[in-house]
């Protein structure tokens, strides 16, 4: 027991001492998480993909002349600041998105399909954006990106 | 002198002293009972009168059997002279001396042995002392707090009895109950010294088990804030607003594209803004049919043939025609 205790307190002394460091300060982010959502969209048929239940209240707003709703892809990457990483589409284009660092309290992104569309916004972490318009089968291509870091 | 009843351990410190087995602070403190007390002196009167009967009872016993009794210690311990046996071959006899496995003949061999040789009078005076310190402690009713003290006065008293110092005896009297000479190391100036016995730990510092349970007390709470992401040094930081926006800052398209922009914008004022807000951010790219025609003419879905990109939600007009280059005119 005496020999134990010299190490068991250098671990409490240790577990103290992390516990100790600012626990408010939020420093930026090294890396954020992007998920892309592909979303075929129709005005044929009538149908909704549950697995895009979470954003059904937002396609009725934004998206409500059309009627039938499937997802085709999934893709999430993780970008560090300054970096950029590039999903393959499932019309044959690339989108490439692209971080840019924090700018009070927003994500700032770049995100560009081809060189069709270049973009820059500002975004809050946990909230999704759409681009949409890309001709895909009987209809357009959806694509919901939500930024997370 | 007065006649005060002897307690029970006076009168076996009596009849250790008289039976030759008490250490030196034993011994002194018979001594000064004998001198103070009658009652110690009668005390040790009967134990001579009881010694003596039982002499002459074991000289009976011997003169009836075949064997005679030994008439010497040689006889007893063996064929070498007392003066010459090693201390460690007398050791097991010695030994069993102090738990009083002896017969009478056996004691009084024993005792012979300690008047007539000092080595054997040092090791049975260790062996004395050594067992009145266990005794002590395992006498000791005291709880548990208490046994650092009993730990400290057993030490001095085996201090004060020089148990633990060279020159008392000139050799290591704790291990080695033999001859030979102390190891002996040589100091700087090249002198020979003994070198000091181990000393017995320090006694343990009560505060150290405290001072760890606080610490690691503190330690979980504010494991457990931390956990629970409560705030506790504050650095004056600005409320991070929980409102998701997002802001569309610049859009750049190809000839032949068209964007149109749903949501908000970062030239939106606040009243349109706050409608836009409440939108999701769409980023329309649209192609167009044919870049002369289509100049200055806002993108619908007659217009486009089949299999081109649909136009935004009939429901949301676009505010103004999209440009065919540069940036997208304001929503």
């Amino acid at each position: 027991m005496r020999r134990s205790i010299p190490s068991f307190s250098l671990a409490a002394g240790a577990l103290l001492t992390l516990s100790l460091l600012p626990m408010t300060a939020r420093a930026a982010p090294d890396e954020i998480t992007v998920d892309v959502r592909s979303i075929s969209a129709s005005k044929e048929g009538e149908s909704f993909d549950v697995r895009l239940s979470d954003l059904k209240t937002k396609f009725e707003t934004a998206f409500g002349s059309y009627s039938s709703f499937k997802q085709v892809a999934m893709h999430s990457v993780s970008i560090d600041q300054s970096e950029k990483e590039t999903i393959e589409l499932a019309t044959g284009d690339t989108l490439e998105v692209t971080y840019d660092g924090m700018s009070d309290g927003l994500v700032e992104l770049g995100v560009s399909v081809g060189d069709q569309l270049s973009t820059t916004l500002r975004a809050s972490p946990g909230s999704t954006f759409y681009q949409a318009g890309m001709s895909y089968r009987d209809g357009i291509l959806i694509l919901a990106i939500t930024v997370t870091k | 002198m007065s006649d005060e009843t002897l307690t029970e351990d006076q009168r076996r410190l009596l009849e250790r002293w008289y039976d030759g087995e008490a250490g030196t602070v034993a011994r002194r403190r018979a001594e000064s009972l004998l001198e103070s007390n009658d009652e110690a002196e009668a005390f040790v009167e009967a134990l001579e009168e009881l010694g003596e009967a039982a002499r002459a009872a074991d000289e009976a016993a011997a003169t009836t059997f075949e064997t005679p009794a030994p008439e010497s210690a040689d006889e007893i311990v063996g064929t070498d002279p007392l003066d010459e046996q090693p201390l460690e071959e007398l050791a097991p006899l010695l030994e069993r001396a102090i738990d009083g496995e002896l017969t009478s003949a056996e004691a009084a061999t024993v005792r012979q042995l300690r008047r007539a040789r000092e080595d054997v009078a040092d090791y049975l005076d260790t062996l004395e002392t050594l067992g009145e310190a266990a005794q002590k402690g395992f006498d000791a009713s005291a709880p548990a707090d208490d046994l650092d003290d009993l730990a400290d006065e057993v030490l001095e008293d085996l201090e004060a009895e020089g148990a633990f110092r060279d020159e008392h005896r000139g050799e290591d009297v704790v291990d080695v109950p033999s001859d030979a000479p102390p190891e002996r190391t040589e100091s700087a100036d090249g002198e020979s010294e003994a070198e000091e016995p181990p000393r017995v730990a320090p006694r343990q510092r009560r505060w150290q088990p405290m001072a760890l349970g606080a610490g690691v007390a503190a330690a979980i709470i504010l494991s457990l804030l931390a956990l629970l992401d409560v705030e506790i040094f504050s650095g004056g930081d600005e409320e991070v607003t929980r409102e998701k926006v997002v802001i569309v800052d610049r859009v750049q398209y190809s000839p032949g594209t068209s964007v149109v922009v749903r949501g908000r914008r970062a030239d939106r004022t606040s009243g349109s803004g706050r409608r836009a807000q409440n939108q999701p951010t769409v980023i329309w790219m649209l192609r167009n049919k044919d870049e002369g025609s289509t100049a200055g003419q806002r993108p619908g879905p007659a217009a486009e043939p089949a299999g081109t990109p649909a136009g935004p939600d009939a429901g949301a007009k676009p505010d103004a025609s999209p440009t065919l280059r540069g940036e997208p005119d304001p929503i």
